[in-house]
């Protein structure tokens, strides 16, 4: 740690150690611990899944992951860090799906082109949930009812490009007319505990987190963002009330785990092995299933592909419904 | 509070710096969003710095009603700063403290903290120099060595 | 009933829980006692840590560290008067003045056995009001914590010391700072100046180390070559007749501990800072002056905040609803052991419930025993030569600073707190407001928005929402009579008045 520090600072030793990547470095990756970078808080969903799968790859690598939680900026902090770092593989980053939005947002000029996915964990699937006693049983009578009230209905959300927020701009989208009024919270889990006090009407949530207060009647679930059922759910998928939908799904957010683009190529597959079999562990699928989100494993071009899907999708999303600070054209993502 | 306490030095001049700072946040603030509605994200910052210079220029005028500091020479004056505002022992605290927090990336942090404590100690302490090496070294190489002990192997923070 | 208590005595029957109970509450009081290291952070570790052992030892072992935690951040504060923990600010401002008289080990002392006191009513109220408080809890509404926050800020004028004025100021100061970074609403920068470091935010911790920790230790520079202060260590532990004249206000501060910490979008820091402020209303006669080694103003928000720990888990155990960070992260531990947190998690695994309060009890009772051994070692601490111990101090709060997030952008806001903080003391302004609003500045302004928001801008319709809600109502009338009694109106208006209590 502090020796390459020492050779970053001294420009030329720098570069030095850049290009010249021993022959053996490879064999003997991992030699020392790994350093893990989550994007998120301690107790948030990026937390939870990287906390989950982190002792099954350090049981792959046979080295030690330490992790260390970097929030703010939603997830820019965190990413910056790693992106600081020397791209020995040493370095990983844990994030969710917010850095493709950096662009379109103007937050940073970073984004997941700059990392190499080395495997996508897993991915959530958005539910719609009302409060229990609100005057819906499912997405067509809200949406009546939103059209008929135009403004009045308050949806709970988590500030511009969460994940409420894209569900109602794809709302928005197919259904003419449908204007609520957004209120952001800190995050799914104190807009969830609002939506239980009936402080707003309606939201969006990530399945596995809405899951348990569905289970419990505390709130009520009046659609699943999917085109197909999910198992335990007891509402229908949106596509059957908005067969739109369907040039969107599967939307959600997912997490992953990136090293930096200039990773060495033979170090940069031992780590992709470690992870994809470790996302693909039985114990890392329990914890899925647990977790109510669907694991993925897919890594390299694969990941690159369901990525790159979904910035298309919610950045022109969010330039549509007017949230988008730089025309994702112009940063050369194209409209699916 | 009585209005007839002199001025304490340099008590004008930060007023003065903490309202041009107050402006430049002031601008900052209002570079979010304009005076748009209560919910916009510019309307907090710019409604609490219009507090913060609201205060500052009534504590303006407070000290403008106070008696000026009297004219003397500029060596008392500065001797006066000096008791009151910075003695010397902050002054090279701080610098000290610049140094170290400078050194804390280059050297890293066993190194820089073992400097920065020894100097910092020799500094402070009274009597022969050789009783104040014997004293700061053993003191902060254990504080250090603790320390890292500690945060590293412990509670896993990678220390620089 | 019989299956409760079967639950309640598992760690105290079983050799190993009962050994990680006690093993958590001892590292916990370290852990909080260290500026930076907070139990956020320890039980985040502890999850990969106990990845593979049973749910119930990685939770006594959590659960222990929890207590001792929140207990372990006022030993610094009254040593060294940086706080180890953000829920111990309040306790450093008399705290530390007791230390500067002598009595350190008394302060010790009394804060240990009210931190137990307080610990032992919020385990009461998650033992036999659960239910009923988190459905109460679920009812605060945005309005709500706006108010509550603004409660807080009030506190502002007890801290301002020689000028409210100035105090004002620093407080405005402190909820700037606290704007600084992404806003997540709008998703726009706030007052970065540009720079894309400042996105995240200047952390409130660091603030908290630069201002107590390394400000206090330049302050301290002036006096140098000032004897130190010998310390009495003779009756550490206070007498039956101290704890029982402190007994009603150790109460009501717990209850407010309680309620503030069952609240899901408040914690044990914010019940300090009230709890404190409740003790300066409403104790007439202080030991000493508030603020300059009052005993009430130590056990105010001791109680509360070892009462917000009981509170805390009322909301988690009964709803799935974290009552804090550290909650939070105890619920990702769960789902990761396989459980699932959320409103049936009582039905799903019964056994959770009485277990909990089972270790919370006996964490307290370690919290008693560890606390009160080794009293007159650490009051030693403030007899070390200023030369030796103020270097130290700020090594510690550098270390504390980088420990946040591992990262030197706020060892550098630290320091430039700490300096900034200096020129600030030494011309009459005080620091407490600038934290008080730093902490409590995003909680006014992020409810004041959504509660904006909710009425579409009007503010017809905001005091209207004000107004016309019975919690909401209770708040704004208690925020209106505070600020009353600051005003040379009140002894006048009190005297017409006939006394309700």
């Amino acid at each position: 740690m502090m020796v390459h520090r020492r050779h970053l600072l001294s420009g030329a030793a720098a570069l030095g150690a850049l290009c010249l990547v021993r022959p053996g470095a490879a064999q003997d990756f991992p030699a020392r611990p790994l350093q893990g970078t989550i994007q998120w808080g301690a107790g948030g969903s990026t937390d939870a899944v990287t906390r989950a799968v982190a002792p099954i790859v350090e049981e792959k690598l046979g080295q030690k992951l330490v992790l260390t939680n970097r929030p703010g900026g939603t997830g820019v902090i965190g990413m910056q860090y790693v992106h600081s770092q020397r791209a020995d593989g040493y370095n990983i980053l844990f994030g969710a799906e917010n850095p493709m939005l950096y662009g379109v947002l103007g937050l940073s000029e970073l984004s997941y082109d700059d990392f190499y996915p080395l495997v996508l964990l897993a991915r959530g699937t958005p539910v719609l949930v009302a409060r229990k006693d609100a005057p819906w049983a499912d997405a067509k009578a809200l949406i009546d009812h939103v059209k008929a009230h135009p403004d009045t209905v308050k949806m709970g959300a988590t500030g511009v490009g969460g994940l409420p927020f894209v569900v109602h701009a794809m709302l928005a989208a197919e259904v003419p007319g449908f204007k609520v009024t957004q209120v952001p919270f800190d995050g799914d889990g104190p807009a969830l505990t609002a939506l239980e006090g009936g402080h707003v009407d309606f939201m969006a949530a990530v399945w596995g987190a809405a899951r348990e207060r569905i289970r419990a009647g505390r709130i009520k679930a009046l659609a699943a963002i999917a085109t197909e059922r999910i198992e335990g759910l007891d509402a229908p998928p949106i596509t059957e009330t908005l067969p739109g939908f369907k040039k969107y799904l599967p939307w959600g957010p997912f997490f992953g785990a990136f090293v930096k683009k200039e990773t060495p190529g033979p170090i940069v597959e031992k780590l992709e092995k470690a992870f994809v079999e470790a996302a693909n562990d039985p114990r890392f699928k329990e914890f899925c299933a647990n977790f109510g989100v669907v694991p993925m494993g897919v890594s390299g071009e694969e990941a690159r592909k369901f990525m790159n899907r979904w910035r298309s999708i919610t950045a022109w999303l969010l330039a549509d419904v007017g949230a988008a600070k730089n025309d994702p054209a112009k940063l050369g993502i194209p409209r699916l | 509070m009585t209005p007839s306490r002199p001025r304490r030095p340099g008590e004008l001049g930060l007023t003065l710096l903490l309202i041009g700072s107050a402006f430049l946040l002031g601008r900052e603030a209002y570079r979010i969003s304009g005076f748009a509605g209560p919910s916009s994200p510019g309307f907090g910052p710019l409604a609490v710095v219009a507090v913060v210079l609201g205060g500052l220029a009534i504590e303006l005028l407070r000290i403008l009603r106070r008696r000026p500091p009297e004219r003397e020479p500029l060596a008392v004056r500065v001797r006066r700063i000096g008791h009151e505002i910075l003695p010397l022992p902050v002054l090279v605290a701080m610098a000290l403290l610049v140094a170290y927090v400078t050194a804390l990336e280059p050297l890293g942090f066993v190194s820089s903290s073992i400097l920065f404590l020894t100097a910092a100690m020799l500094f402070l302490l009274r009597g022969p120099l050789s009783r104040r090496l014997l004293l700061a070294v053993p003191v902060a190489t254990g504080t250090v060595a603790a320390i890292r002990l500690l945060f590293q192997e412990l509670f896993q923070v990678l220390l620089p | 009933m019989e299956k409760a208590l079967g639950y309640f005595l598992m760690s105290w029957v079983d050799p190993y829980l009962f050994f990680l109970v006690a093993l958590g509450t001892l590292a916990g009081i370290y852990v909080g006692a260290i500026p930076g290291l907070s139990v956020t952070m320890a039980v985040s570790i502890l999850i990969s840590f106990t990845y593979a052992w049973d749910t119930n030892e990685a939770l006594a072992l959590m659960v222990g560290i929890y207590m001792g935690g929140v207990y372990g951040g006022s030993r610094t504060a009254i040593l060294l008067n940086i706080p180890g923990a953000p829920a111990a600010i309040a306790t450093a401002l008399d705290g530390y003045p007791l230390a500067k008289l002598g009595e350190a080990g008394r302060a010790i002392g009394v804060t240990t056995v009210v931190s137990f006191l307080g610990g032992f009513v919020g385990i009461l109220a998650l033992a036999f009001g659960a239910p009923l408080v988190a459905e109460i809890s679920l009812m605060f509404a945005p309005r709500d914590y706006m108010l509550l926050g603004i409660m807080g800020l009030l506190l502002v004028a007890s801290l301002s010391g020689e000028s409210l004025l100035k105090g004002v100021i620093a407080g405005a100061l402190g909820i700037l700072v606290s704007m600084v970074g992404l806003d997540t609403m709008s998703a726009q920068p706030r007052l970065t100046f540009g720079s894309s470091a400042l996105l995240g935010g200047v952390s409130y911790v660091a603030v908290m180390i630069g201002m107590f920790g390394i400000a206090e230790a330049l302050v301290q520079l002036h006096t140098i070559g000032a004897p130190v202060v010998k310390q009495r260590v003779d009756r550490v532990v206070p007498a039956l007749s101290t704890v029982l004249r402190h007994l009603p206000l150790t109460l009501r501060a717990s209850a407010i501990g309680v309620w503030i910490g069952a609240l899901p979008g408040t914690g044990g820091d914010i019940a300090a800072l009230m709890a404190y402020d409740h003790a300066k209303k409403s104790v007439k006669n202080p030991s000493r002056p508030f603020g300059q080694g009052a005993y009430e103003g130590l056990v105010a928000p001791e109680a509360a905040n070892n009462a917000a720990v009981g509170g805390a888990f009322i909301p988690m155990l009964t709803l799935g609803i974290p009552g804090d960070a550290v909650t939070a992260v105890i619920i990702a531990a769960l789902f990761i052991h396989g459980l699932r947190p959320g409103p049936n998690l009582m039905v799903d695994t019964p056994h959770l419930f009485w277990f909990t309060v089972g270790n919370l009890t006996l964490a307290n009772f370690f919290l008693l025993v560890f606390g009160l051994t080794g009293i007159r070692l650490f009051a030693k601490i403030v007899e070390v030569p200023k030369a030796i111990l103020l270097p130290i101090v700020v090594v510690l709060s550098v270390v504390g600073a980088y420990a946040i997030n591992n990262s030197l952008t706020d060892v550098y806001w630290a320091v430039g707190f700490g300096i900034f903080g200096y020129v600030l003391r030494v011309y009459g302004y005080q620091l407490g407001p600038v934290v008080l609003g730093v902490i409590l500045g995003p909680i006014v302004e992020s409810n004041f928005r959504r509660t904006m928001i909710a009425v579409r801008e009007s503010w017809t319709g905001f005091l209207l929402e004000l107004v016309s809600h019975p919690i909401t109502f209770v708040l704004l009338i208690g925020i209106l009579l505070s600020v009353l009694r600051g005003t040379p109106l009140w002894p006048r208006l009190s005297a017409r008045l006939p006394r309700p209590f």
